[in-house]
């Protein structure tokens, strides 16, 4: 026979609620921690993306200075009857031999020369295509005055 | 009246047996408390955990067959000389599992206010005391005084009192009550290596965005050093390459061949010159037959300029070739 309103149940209840809150707790942060989980994968994948990205990046980049300093060779070797090209492309390829992306890595910030030299072969290219433009009408001009006597 | 630790320790593990309850309840009372009001009758102090039933004689020596002789379902008989208390002690320890006595026993009570209040109102029929958890409880009979029992309730003395009617119900309830517990102290364990887990992530978290956010950063730099790279690139592939290779072979060789053929065509524009002098001398000569007037010097002039303009020619042709 239970005489008074118990105690006893009340601190059950609370024990109930507490065991309640608890669960609420541990769900949220079970919830906290798949989302941090999954953050941390997304990071880590997109940070292993970097690398790839940069690692790729270098490679291609490499085989285009390597492709780009061959062509330069070719150029300069062809274009050795027209002498203002010829000192042109000199001059270019000497810039680009600079560039030397075996060594690099993606913690480390790209020397200053390097971007001076990615610019200035850019506007190299630029240039060259402009300078063909130019031969082309220059020897066409000729052709034509030629043609003309 | 106060207790020494180690006494209260020894003191609080007497559990009284009542005989009239049939070994239904058990109550715990310090052993003064029993020798001072002469509560109970020394041989029912009785110890019972686990179906384990101990007898305590108060001060009175006893051997294993006084045991049999009180009461055939006693397994123990200890005596409880004043002397002796750490050796019962221990070898109460060492029959009772220790959990059980736990069970029962959990918390102390402020005695002098139990006791002050058994003495005064005479509880003698409260059947148990005991608190558990940091609850005070009274087992009660049917017979105890319910007027006291409440009072000591409104005195906060006890949380709860049971009868024994409804003992079998509380215990499961308490059960559940200390599954419950434990499961709170298991959750607020997880909890906690959650938590710690968390923090351990969450720096995890803030490192990598650092270094990540670092990497980008560097990334960036590269980025200035690819893109134009990239551009130039654009400007630039296999096929474009072997055209532009072609087109500096092909226009080297135009060049070149312009160049050999200047000297051919400034020979012809020589001709062409040299032809217009012939021209016009022959039609200085016409003129001469026709009987229009012609100075001497006039020829001479324009001999020495044929002259002059054919050498300059000629040296034309051989400088170019």
């Amino acid at each position: 026979m239970s005489v008074t309103p118990t105690k006893f149940e009340t601190k059950c209840n609370i024990i109930n609620e507490k065991l309640d809150e608890l669960r609420v707790q541990r769900q949220d942060l079970k919830s906290k921690k798949n989302e941090l989980d999954e953050k941390l994968t997304e990071i880590k994948e997109n940070r292993e993306e970097l690398s790839n990205t940069f690692a790729d990046l270098s490679n291609q980049t490499e085989e285009f200075i390597n492709s780009i300093l061959n062509f330069l060779k070719e150029l300069e070797e062809d274009s050795q009857g027209y002498e203002p090209l010829n000192r042109f492309v000199k001059d270019a390829k000497k810039c680009v031999e600079k560039i030397n992306l075996s060594s690099i890595k993606d913690d480390q910030e790209p020397p200053k020369e390097y971007i001076d030299t990615a610019i200035k072969l850019f506007s190299f290219m630029k240039l060259l295509e402009e300078k063909i433009q130019n031969a082309e009408t220059f020897l066409s001009e000729k052709v034509r005055v030629k043609r003309r006597l | 009246m106060s207790f020494s630790p180690t006494h209260f320790e020894i003191e609080r593990r007497l559990i009284y047996f009542d005989k009239r309850l049939k070994g239904k309840a058990l109550i715990c009372l310090p052993e003064d408390l029993i020798k001072r009001f002469h509560l109970f009758p020394a041989e029912d102090i009785l110890l019972e955990s686990g179906g384990t039933k101990i007898v305590l004689k108060i001060g009175v020596p006893l051997d294993d067959s006084d045991a049999v002789r009180i009461d055939p379902v006693y397994d123990y008989v200890l005596p409880t000389n004043p002397n002796t208390k750490i050796q019962i002690k221990k070898k109460i320890d060492q029959i009772l599992p220790a959990k059980d006595l736990r069970l029962l026993i959990e918390e102390q009570v402020d005695k002098e206010e139990v006791l002050d209040l058994i003495h005064s109102e005479r509880l003698f029929n409260i059947n148990a005391f005991y608190t558990l958890k940091g609850m005070k409880f009274v087992l009660s009979t049917a017979n105890t005084n319910m007027e006291i029992t409440s009072v000591m309730a409104s005195r906060d003395l006890i949380t709860e009192i049971i009868t024994f009617e409804s003992l079998e119900d509380w215990k499961s309830k308490w059960s559940d009550f200390l599954n419950k517990e434990k499961e709170a102290k298991k959750l607020e364990k997880s909890i906690g290596s959650l938590e710690q887990e968390l923090s351990q992530k969450e720096n995890q978290l803030q490192e990598l965005c650092l270094e990540l956010q670092e990497k980008v950063k560097i990334c960036e730099k590269w980025e200035q050093f690819f893109a134009p790279l990239m551009a130039a690139c654009g400007l630039y592939d296999n096929k474009k390459k072997n055209e532009i290779v072609q087109q500096i072979k092909k226009q080297a060789e135009r060049y070149k061949r312009f160049s050999e053929q200047k000297g051919e065509i400034e020979l012809q524009s020589g001709k062409m010159t040299f032809e217009k002098i012939k021209e016009n001398l022959s039609n200085i000569f016409s003129l001469s037959q026709t009987g229009t007037d012609i100075k001497r010097e006039d020829i001479s002039t324009t001999l020495k300029i044929i002259v002059e303009e054919t050498e300059e020619l000629l040296r034309n042709v051989c400088n170019t070739n």
